[in-house]
């Protein structure tokens, strides 16, 4: 049972904005192939904010840059699966059409907003060429409306700012920056991937705010990779986690970190050092990630870790099994013969 | 009331920021660190809480010995660390113990594991090679490692691994204090957690001290004993851990507390983060008055004029920095956000 | 509840230390070991020319002057009758000789002094560095033929020469490299522990920051032989009747028109020797850069 896609209800096709369908996506290096993504799907409504939840070598980040088509080819490849935006298959498109869904209909924000903004250009040309790109706005009025873009983000006095170098900024503000170049052309999908990671814990607040802004305004789904459980809780709207490549648990935020149903979520959720408890020790989850190039096909990848493992676990890959309404976790616990089970 | 271990006195720093290719002027100053003092008991965690440019890294390095304080004290175990010389100073340095933020740039990839964890035995001669091959194959098993491990690279570790490996060569020498620079931010959930709960096993075996350098509010609850938080390189509130959970009193600390995101989201329904206005200012123009008035949510017009000093409350050893902690805690004041 | 001990995931494919990798690295990259063998095979023949060599290369046969190739002369003979083959492995030893000396000296002086200016910095950075610029601001190669139309032609001097516009390159590399590794926080973290600044250098600067310096020997190395040909091709290398290959070049271009063979073989060997080192250094650039290390 090869792991093969088990179409879920909440998954049809057409009905989302985005719909992953099985996608693999692997690393072909010099040391075996990797896994990174390895048969996830999940679809993204309109008007919704995803969150995409994992630790380092989860494959969250790949999986949004196969959604921009944007993977470091070699070595990386999607093998298997469709990714549907509005119904079209992102994977089969030619490069010239992805192109021009890229940064229109589809946007990106990457976690270091220094390194994505060019050093040697004014911000608000920055902004305001992106402007030109999509509207076709002469240089002029696309800076105009780059500042007034700038102001929507929360960027105080955007006029001074526009003139400034991206050194000039603070992350923050830089960040801010990014946001806008992204919503600049009011695209229908965001993908932001760790965008608070390296801010303060207070622009964090004020960032995220600023991403739930841009939903309700403007209608723009959300798809939201972070590490952090918090953030997840306070602007998704539902949650998907990964473990290694492989999706563990889906569902409404509410019902995943309130009620959390994989062995995985679980442990983690637990793991979090939290302000509203105790001092002293925290429950942690045995064992390591596991290295991607060494991983049976066969089997739940989490079992070595898992406390409630069974011999089932090592040689079947669990399916996703519906929990709740729209809730699902990836574990042979919710099988019906799981008592009887070895 | 014992001894402490370490006493930091009214510690400065300013850096001064040149110009010039030749002559080189100074043009201006960032006063990362205005007078700073506090205290860390044997046996005892403290945490420096702020953000970027609060000046916590700058304090660490001072107390440290890696950076000299522009004026003020750091008395460690009695005797001012900066003026110690030779031998003194060289126990001194043995006696405390670093752990830096990203463990991937503190260990020196080209080391074997075995020479970064001995590294601090061989600077100070001590021990013959067997005894230290030994004592490396101690420390790796008492951190949660195998002693196998002492012949590997550090590219052979995840990230959680390499911080357990800093964390056995700043205990090599056998430390009274490990100065701990945001040690688990780099670190995925559920490294962060292990390396917390080791770090925690550690002070319970060998009752050695901790300052801890941290933004993360939840690490710092289950960890330290006391809490300082810093605002732009001073401090605006001090408070045992305990009570600084249960009740904060600087709008700063306030805020940065609300900030935290607890991953519950019916806690953050009932308790919504409260968004500061604004960024922290930058050092080179520090506001007047009280530094935190720019985004206060309080802010009355004394804020701007005069700076309040660090002066205690009701509680014991609880102090803050805000001249009107007391009617903000019984609401007298309305927060504008 | 969570009862089983943590394993740690082994890895044996990454498990071998650094210089295995590099020269699996390398030995994937196909010029690079062609060139790795081209100069193991010079630097046998220099070793072993008194073994190998089928002649003398001073005796004189004025019978055979300026013949071609033959079963006894393989590659011919020059206008005096001299083993063309056994005056080129002869020769090999000058060039690899002045290639070895001048690339470790300098190479070893530019690690010194780059380490010191960039470690230190301030006034002993200053004061290291405009001696730099003084040499780097001559033109090399008549830096060298007017120190040794001074001191006058031989091999020594053409190394010494050689070294005095070969040092500076490295040093400014080795600064470089040094300002970047110091600030490494490895560094900061054996300074914590009370580390004194010549174990700072020996053990952290200098292992880190000498890779792109080895890269810059080996390319130097073809450099130097390329020098050394040229000088002793203008006569102020290797003094007759001793060979070497720019000396070579020098004689055959004499006979050009009658014997070009005598020019072309010792002018091939140059260039072949010169390409071998210039894309070794390439190869060992790629193996010794960590971001293509996957």
């Amino acid at each position: 049972m090869n792991g093969v896609l088990k179409v879920v209800d909440h998954n049809r096709p057409g009905g989302a904005l985005l719909s992953l369908e099985n996608l693999r996506t692997h690393l072909f290096t010099s040391k075996g192939v990797v896994k990174a993504v390895d048969g996830v799907s999940f679809e993204i409504k309109a008007h919704e904010i995803m969150g995409l939840v994992g630790e380092s070598g989860s494959g969250k980040t790949m999986t949004g840059l196969s959604i921009m088509r944007l993977l470091p080819s070699p070595p990386a490849r999607i093998v298997d699966g469709r990714i549907l935006f509005n119904g079209e298959d992102l994977t089969k498109m030619p490069d010239d059409e992805i192109r021009k869904i890229r940064g229109s209909k589809i946007s990106m924000v990457f976690q270091d907003p220094l390194t994505s903004l060019n050093p040697l250009i004014r911000v608000g040309k920055q902004v305001s060429e992106v402007i030109q790109i999509h509207s076709g706005l002469p240089s002029e009025p696309a800076l105009g409306k780059a500042i007034e873009i700038l102001e929507q983000v929360g960027i105080p006095e955007a006029g001074t700012v526009a003139s400034q170098y991206p050194f000039e900024l603070s992350g923050g503000m830089r960040q801010r920056v990014m946001i806008a170049m992204a919503v600049a052309s009011r695209p229908e999908l965001l993908i932001a991937d760790e965008p608070t990671t390296n801010l303060d814990t207070t622009i964090q607040a004020q960032v995220l705010s600023l991403l739930r802004q841009i939903r309700d305004s403007q209608g723009t789904s959300i798809l939201l990779i972070t590490h952090n459980l918090g953030i997840v809780a306070w602007i998704c709207d539902r949650v998907a986690v990964l473990y290694a490549g492989r999706l563990a648990e889906i569902g409404p935020t509410n019902a995943v970190l309130r009620n959390p149903s994989h062995p995985y979520t679980q442990a983690l959720l637990r793991s979090v050092p939290r302000t509203d408890s105790e001092r002293g020790k925290l429950e942690t989850i045995p064992g390591e990630v596991p290295r991607l190039t060494r991983l049976p096909i066969n089997d739940c990848h989490f079992h070595p870790r898992c406390p409630h493992a069974k011999s089932v676990c090592q040689s079947e890959q669990p399916d996703l099994i519906q929990i709740g309404k729209d809730h699902f976790a990836s574990c042979f616990i919710y099988s019906k013969d799981w008592e009887r089970t070895k | 009331m014992t001894e402490p271990l370490l006493e930091a006195v009214d510690l400065s720093k300013i850096f001064p920021v040149r110009k010039g290719l030749v002559f080189k002027k100074t043009v201006a100053e960032i006063k990362a660190v205005n007078h700073v003092s506090f205290t860390i008991g044997r046996n005892e965690t403290v945490a420096l809480v702020g953000e970027s440019g609060s000046g916590k890294t700058t304090i660490a390095r001072m107390v440290g010995r890696l950076l000299r304080p522009t004026s003020g004290r750091v008395l460690f175990d009695g005797s001012d660390a900066w003026k110690l010389k030779g031998d003194e100073l060289k126990n001194m340095r043995r006696k405390i113990g670093f752990v830096f933020q990203d463990p991937f740039a503190s260990l020196n990839p080209r080391m074997r594991v075995r020479d970064v964890v001995s590294e601090p035995l061989a600077i100070h001669h001590l021990m013959t090679k067997k005894e230290r091959e030994e004592r490396v194959r101690d420390l790796l098993v008492r951190v949660g490692l195998s002693k196998d491990d002492a012949t590997k690279f550090p590219h052979q570790f995840s990230g959680g691994q390499l911080q357990r490996i800093a964390i056995a060569r700043a205990l090599a020498l056998e430390p009274s204090l490990i100065i701990a620079d945001e040690p688990v931010s780099s670190l995925d959930v559920s490294a962060q957690a292990k390396i917390m709960n080791l770090m925690h096993q550690i002070q319970q075996d060998l009752g050695i001290s901790y300052l801890m350098i941290s933004h993360d509010l939840g690490v710092v609850r289950h960890v330290s004993h006391a809490v300082f938080v810093l605002y732009l390189g001073t401090i605006a509130e001090v408070a045992p851990a305990d009570e600084f959970f249960q009740r904060t009193l600087h709008p700063y600390s306030k805020a940065l507390l609300s900030a935290v995101l607890v991953p519950d989201p019916e806690v953050l329904q009932k308790r919504p983060p409260q968004l500061l206005k604004g960024e922290i200012p930058s050092p080179l123009n520090l506001p007047q008055g009280c530094k935190f008035n720019t985004r206060c949510p309080f802010m009355q017009p004394k804020c701007k004029e005069e700076e309040p000093p660090l002066a205690p409350t009701d509680s014991p050893e609880h102090t803050t920095a805000c001249f009107y902690w007391e009617p903000i805690e019984k609401g007298e004041i309305v927060p504008r956000f | 509840m969570f009862s089983r001990e943590p394993k740690l995931v082994e890895d044996s494919e990454s498990a071998r230390p650094l210089r295995y990798e590099v020269l699996a690295i390398l030995s994937r990259d196909r010029i690079a070991l062609v060139a790795l063998l081209v100069v193991i095979a010079a630097t046998v023949v220099a070793l072993l020319a008194p073994y190998i060599a089928p002649f003398d290369p001073t005796q004189q046969q004025l019978a055979g002057s300026l013949k071609g190739p033959s079963s006894i002369h393989l590659l011919g003979q020059d206008e005096l009758g001299r083993d063309l083959l056994s005056r080129l492995m002869y020769g090999a030893r000058v060039s690899l000789l002045v290639g070895a000396s001048v690339v470790g000296v300098s190479l070893l002086i530019g690690v010194f002094l780059g380490a010191l200016a960039g470690y230190y910095g301030g006034k002993v950075d200053s004061a290291i560095m405009r001696i730099v610029d003084v040499f780097l601001s001559f033109p090399g190669i008549i830096l060298a033929v007017g120190a040794v139309a001074v001191v006058g032609p031989g091999l020594e001097n053409v190394i010494i020469a050689l070294i005095l516009i070969n040092w500076p390159g490295y040093t400014r590399v080795m600064r470089g490299e040094t300002l970047r590794v110091k600030e490494n926080v490895y560094v900061l973290a054996s300074r914590g522990m009370g580390a004194s600044d010549s174990w700072i250098m020996r053990k952290h600067i200098i292992p880190s920051a000498i890779s792109p310096v080895v890269v810059l020997a080996t390319i130097g190395f073809g450099w130097a032989v390329l020098a050394e040909a040229g000088l002793s091709f203008l006569g102020l290398g290797v003094q007759p009747p001793a060979p070497s290959w720019g000396g070579m070049v020098s004689e055959g271009l004499e006979y050009v028109l009658i014997a070009p063979l005598m020019a072309l073989f010792p002018g091939l060997t140059i260039a072949i020797t010169v390409w071998a080192f210039n894309m070794l250094g390439d190869g060992l650039r790629d193996a010794l850069d960590p971001s293509l290390r996957i």
